[in-house]
């Protein structure tokens, strides 16, 4: 049965291809004629089957109503059509992808929001580390489909898809100015390609960490000031480039990593407009829209952090505000940027074809689009300085943008190398470069197999990064939790054989005014399924130094293995009070990491645990957590 | 004429040329080292035993669907080059080049504009497909009959097109019949040419039984020999239900029904092109003959894919259904316009090739097919008790035997229960054990009953020593065999061999 269903579905799907995707005039005419392309094919049906008549002449009526829906609501409305198209790629992406269990995601984009919707600030102290202190604006979105479509995560990873799918239709959009209306469509889809090939979206563009939610902003506000770079004053209105500001104010408040970006519009904004008053005007317009929307979306949080740490940007650069709570160091992340040379800016594309770990990221990649990217800017320089690109973009406005938007993506490059190396931080650069990667593609490729070619080698640059076996996958939905009231054990495959066992589906129990240790990371997005009139405080450091024989070092290592910068903190003395004054006390304990890794740090803040007095937390987004008693001592 | 001639059998040298150069470069991106395990399993085995080299051979290890005349050619390159195994890869990609040249020059005829560049793409989409790049450079591979079978679909396609089949039916029956002798996947093939030979000859039935007839010649002079070999070695009748199952496993099951699902879609779309004939494709005999063809392969693919007990065996029957699924896979882009048509190919070709997962393990293996033996010889006239490897069945102890064998030497099953007799086995001088055992020193002076697979053998049985067998295998697979000799408690022990540990 399912094979006749199928060779209906295969029929109507050849219908479908030969009626809506002709070209729009033969549209227009199979709706006004009623799908007159199809009508030999059903008198040929008719003749073998004249009982079906009235099904198949309702059948015809049925899709001349849908293709004039589809042509009246979609079809000449092409923004409407091009968006629904991106949502649609999205979706599947997301789907394929899943929803992401990724490390962020674990250790404070849940508890961050959390935290701000309950009014936990005060009462847990650093219980997802230094991290429980970033703006938690990014992660509402997050938090809304995890709180109401916990339950339906296909659903919830089908909607966050819609900032990869604004991505997408930025993208498109931007690519269409730099070529022929004729190749515009095209164009628009293969640079797509190449940026959900890139390998930050590969790894991370359906999750939630805050970097593809961003992406799309900073791209509408490329969009806008590209399109109108080089006009003259009466061509565009001034609100437009504060929308621009706007957009891109949105896009650094949410995230602070855009930073680079930053740098890099910068540049794009000094060199856009014509005549000096014109920039001059042009300027204060976005630094108006830009300002606003920071002190719109980060104020609010910069001043939290400043009326409760003395610092608006706390726990980062305590070099600059000295904020009592944190030592005066800058607090970033080294690991990336460590033995880093002068050559290693030009290196990286060359590294990153191979796969290897720790290049740009904590696990492995092999991408092509770095290398594509230098050999686009490569072919650009060329093509401007043999005087070839006048010739390819004949509009001098059209050149101008194109020149902007190569310089956008090396600036940002440079000042990402610099600041980050961190591959998902450079989602916008990723979108910018499929751009210029597919309009150098269409200047070079020519001849009769011209789109072939074109489209063959788009898609090897997408297919290196995202084909198997290298793409990544972070996992299922926060369900599914089981519990059980067991001793430590430290074998780790005893959790997998007594998870087949009697299970307790419900969260463990600690008492109000209790104390809850988070002894190491990942741990904090248990929090709002436990007691909320407990406390939950953390920021200690594992001691992993004498462990060389551990099981699953890898593991331990990239868990737990967070420089000495992220403890710097001055707030064990809060964390003491607060466990001074609880009766019960409680720590949370990942199972990859042994009981002596924070022995020490227990010691200092006066506990011991009790090993015979556990509970054995079975999650499915990190490996299983104790939940042990301790002992004050 | 005499130019035009010249300049034609120039251009199809230069495209062989092409092609072989082709296959080599492919041949060693993804034919290096895949489908080890089968190389040395049973396919050097069945090719040692069926070519008289000094083996006896073992009906318990005789598999009776692997006719050695398919592996021939691997056969013949292995042991002229076996030391060079990158030669060996880049000779049979050569032959895969050929392969794919005989699939170019039948594609051409289902093409009618730009037909140079919509044959290079199905042959690329063909070769690309995950079957296809897994079986370049490995044994037990359906090249050879598919070559077979290409050659017979050219001959009928092109000499269709001039109504003169009739003269051709012997050559192509033939072909179709040796291929199926080859290997039995092929029977959709020959069903599917026979249908299309009843449905577009003059004379349907006449032309139809001299195909059979043809067919059934090919098939006796492809497999008789095999045949006549399985009933001379007094294979059981109980093994050839293997001819009913087929061989291999794959895991990446969702993939390739995922393809078959879009190739069944493409002749949906291609079909609905050809009925409303908005853009009719080829001449109508070969894209009449192609879709017949098609439909059985496509009903032979379903037919086995919900066969009981076959679900996970579907490898030769994809590099069938594809074969031809390729071009419609072309094909069935003329429902779009020229520029959409050249660009989705593009992500087709670049799609699938990029997003074939290895199917078995492409890791290095030592450069020969040679066995390390650390102890002394077997003796003539000697029982080899076999216990199969549990841990890879695929692996199998087969590839040790023409290293151990000496003239006489019996090697059965563990599982045989007719030399469990103490009456059989006095008939012996030498009785040896040949296991999976890593640690041979551990067996040393245990009771025999620590060796499982002599748990049915009579008591009397004792080790006497064992010897550790390096294979090339032994460390990417972690197959550590090892030679024991067992004596009969009546006899007087001696010493045999000694152990040497591998490092």
């Amino acid at each position: 049965m399912i094979w006749i269903f199928l060779l209906i579905i295969a029929f109507l799907c050849g219908i479908f291809a030969g009626n809506v995707l002709m070209p729009p005039r033969y549209v227009a005419a199979a709706a006004a004629a009623a799908i007159p392309k199809s009508e030999a094919f059903f008198i040929k049906l008719k003749s073998f089957f004249p009982k079906l008549k009235p099904f198949f002449n309702r059948l015809k009526l049925f899709f001349a109503k849908l293709q004039l829906l589809f042509i009246n609501h979609i079809w000449r409305k092409p923004d409407v059509l091009l968006f629904l198209s991106c949502m649609t790629a999205a979706v599947c992406i997301a789907l394929r992808h899943g929803q992401d269990a990724f490390w962020d995601i674990t250790n404070y984009h849940i508890y961050l929001p959390y935290a701000l919707f309950n009014g936990r600030l005060g009462a847990d102290i650093v219980p997802a580390g230094m991290h429980s202190y970033f703006n938690p604006a990014a992660d509402i979105p997050l938090y809304i489909l995890i709180k109401y479509l916990n339950s339906w995560p296909r659903i919830a990873a089908s909607i966050q898809s819609v900032w990869l799918a604004l991505a997408f239709f930025f993208t498109f959009k931007i690519t269409g100015l730099f070529l022929d209306k004729r190749e515009r469509v095209l164009g628009g889809i293969l640079a797509c390609v190449i940026l959900a090939g890139s390998v930050a979206v590969s790894i991370s563009g359906t999750s939630a960490t805050g970097d593809m939610m961003t992406t799309p902003f900073i791209l509408a506000a490329l969009y806008i000031t590209l399109k109108y770079a080089g006009r003259r004053e009466g061509e565009f209105k001034f609100s437009l480039f504060a929308a621009a500001g706007f957009l891109l104010g949105c896009g650094l408040a949410f995230k602070y990593t855009n930073a680079p970006f930053i740098i890099g519009f910068a540049f794009v904004l000094l060199f856009s407009f014509g005549s000096f008053k014109e920039s001059i005007k042009c300027w204060i317009s976005f630094s108006a829209g830009f300002i606003l929307a920071f002190a719109l979306i980060a104020g609010p949080w910069l001043y939290k952090m400043y009326a409760n740490f003395e610092s608006p940007l706390f726990p980062f650069y305590n070099n600059i505000f000295h904020s009592p709570y944190f030592e005066n160091v800058a607090l970033i992340d080294p690991r990336f940027l460590k033995n880093r040379s002068f050559w290693d800016l030009f290196l990286i594309p060359f590294y990153a074809i191979y796969f290897r770990n720790m290049v740009v990221l904590e696990s492995g990649i092999r991408t092509l689009t770095f290398f594509s990217y230098w050999a686009a800017f490569i072919t650009i320089t060329v093509l401007y300085f043999k005087g070839k690109l006048k010739k390819i973009l004949p509009d001098g406005h059209q050149r101008k943008a194109l020149i902007l938007l190569t310089a956008f993506v090396i600036i940002s490059y440079i000042f990402w190398f610099k600041m980050f190396s961190i591959v998902r931080y450079i989602m916008p650069m990723e979108a910018a470069g499929a751009v210029i990667i597919t309009f150098v593609l269409f200047s070079l490729a020519g001849g009769k197999y011209k789109y072939f070619i074109i489209s063959a080698a788009a898609c090897s640059i997408a297919f290196y990064t995202m084909g198997p076996p290298y793409y990544t996958d972070f996992g299922p939905k926060i369900v599914n939790v089981k519990t059980f009231n067991t001793p430590y054990a430290r074998n780790i495959s005893y959790f997998y054989r007594i998870a087949g066992q009697t299970q307790d589906q419900t969260f463990p129990r600690v008492e109000d005014g209790s104390a809850v240790i988070l002894a190491g990371w990942r741990l904090s997005y248990i929090i709002p399924f436990m007691n909320p009139n407990a406390s939950y405080v953390g920021g200690i450091p594992a001691d992993i130094k004498d462990y060389e024989d551990v099981e699953n070092k890898l593991t331990i290592l990239r868990e737990t293995s967070f420089p000495d910068v992220f403890y710097k903190h001055k707030l064990k003395e809060a964390v003491l009070e607060k466990i001074k004054n609880s009766e019960n006390v409680y720590v949370l304990l990942s199972s990859y990491a042994p009981t002596d890794f924070f022995t020490d740090a227990l010691y200092h803040y006066g506990v011991k645990l009790n090993l015979k007095k556990c509970q054995l937390i079975v999650p499915n987004l990190t490996l299983p957590i104790w939940l042990c008693r301790a002992e004050k001592i | 004429m005499n130019t035009l001639k010249t300049y034609k059998r120039a251009d199809i040298i230069f495209q062989i040329i092409l092609f072989l150069l082709f296959g080599a470069i492919w041949g060693l991106l993804f034919g290096l080292n895949s489908d080890t395990y089968r190389i040395f399993g049973d396919n050097i085995y069945q090719n040692t035993i069926f070519f008289g080299r000094g083996l006896v051979p073992s009906p318990d290890f005789i598999n009776p669907y692997a006719n050695p005349l398919s592996d021939i050619i691997q056969y013949v390159f292995y042991s002229l080059a076996g030391a060079r195994p990158v030669l060996v890869t880049a000779l049979w990609g050569m032959f895969s080049g050929l392969l794919m040249f005989v699939m170019f020059r039948t594609f051409l005829l289902f093409f009618d504009k730009n037909k140079y560049f919509y044959s290079a793409v199905s042959v690329f989409l063909f070769i690309s497909f995950l079957p296809a790049q897994n079986y370049t450079g490995a044994f037990s591979s359906p090249f050879l009959p598919l070559m077979l079978i290409f050659l017979s679909l050219f001959i009928m396609l092109r000499y269709l097109k001039k109504g003169t089949f009739r003269n051709f039916a012997v050559v192509c029956g033939l072909l179709c019949g040796a291929a199926l002798g080859l290997d039995r996947v092929f029977w959709v093939f020959f069903i599917g040419q026979t249908a299309a030979v009843y449905y577009i000859s003059e004379k349907k039935k006449d032309a139809a039984a001299l195909f059979i007839l043809c067919a059934a010649g090919g098939f006796i002079a492809a497999s008789g020999a095999w045949l006549f070999f399985l009933i001379k070695n007094a294979v059981p009748f109980s093994a050839l239900k293997w001819l009913f199952t087929m061989p291999g496993t794959y895991s990446g099951e969702n993939y390739l029904i995922l393809f078959s699902i879009i190739i069944f879609f493409s002749a949906a779309a291609w079909i609905y092109a050809f009925v409303t004939a908005n853009k009719p494709l080829g001449t109508s005999v070969p894209f009449k003959m192609f879709g017949i063809i098609l439909s059985f392969l496509y009903a032979g693919y379903l037919f086995f894919y919900f066969y009981k007990g076959m679900k996970e065996n579907l490898l030769d029957y994809q590099v069938v259904l594809f074969s031809l699924g390729a071009p419609v896979l072309t094909a069935s882009t003329v429902v779009l316009r020229d520029k959409l048509r050249h660009a989705l190919l593009g992500v087709f070709c670049m799609g699938l090739f990029f997003y074939s997962p290895p199917v078995y393990n492409r890791r290095s293996v030592p450069p020969a097919l040679s066995t390390l033996y650390y102890g002394g010889e077997v003796e003539k006239n000697s029982l080899v008790i076999v216990e199969k490897n549990r841990q890879y069945p695929e692996i199998n102890e087969t590839q040790l035997f023409p290293h151990l064998s000496k003239e006489g030497v019996l090697f059965v099953s563990a599982e045989n229960k007719k030399y469990r007799n103490i009456g059989v086995l006095k008939n012996y001088e030498n009785i040896y054990f040949l296991t999976e055992q890593r640690f041979p020193e551990e067996l040393l002076g245990s009771p025999i009953s620590q060796l499982k697979g002599l748990s049915g053998f009579p008591k009397n049985l004792k080790l006497a020593s064992c010897a550790a067998i390096i294979t090339p295998l032994s460390i990417s697979y972690r197959f550590y065999p090892s030679i024991c000799r067992l004596y009969q408690s009546a006899q007087q022990q001696s010493y045999w061999g000694h152990y040497k540990y591998y490092q």
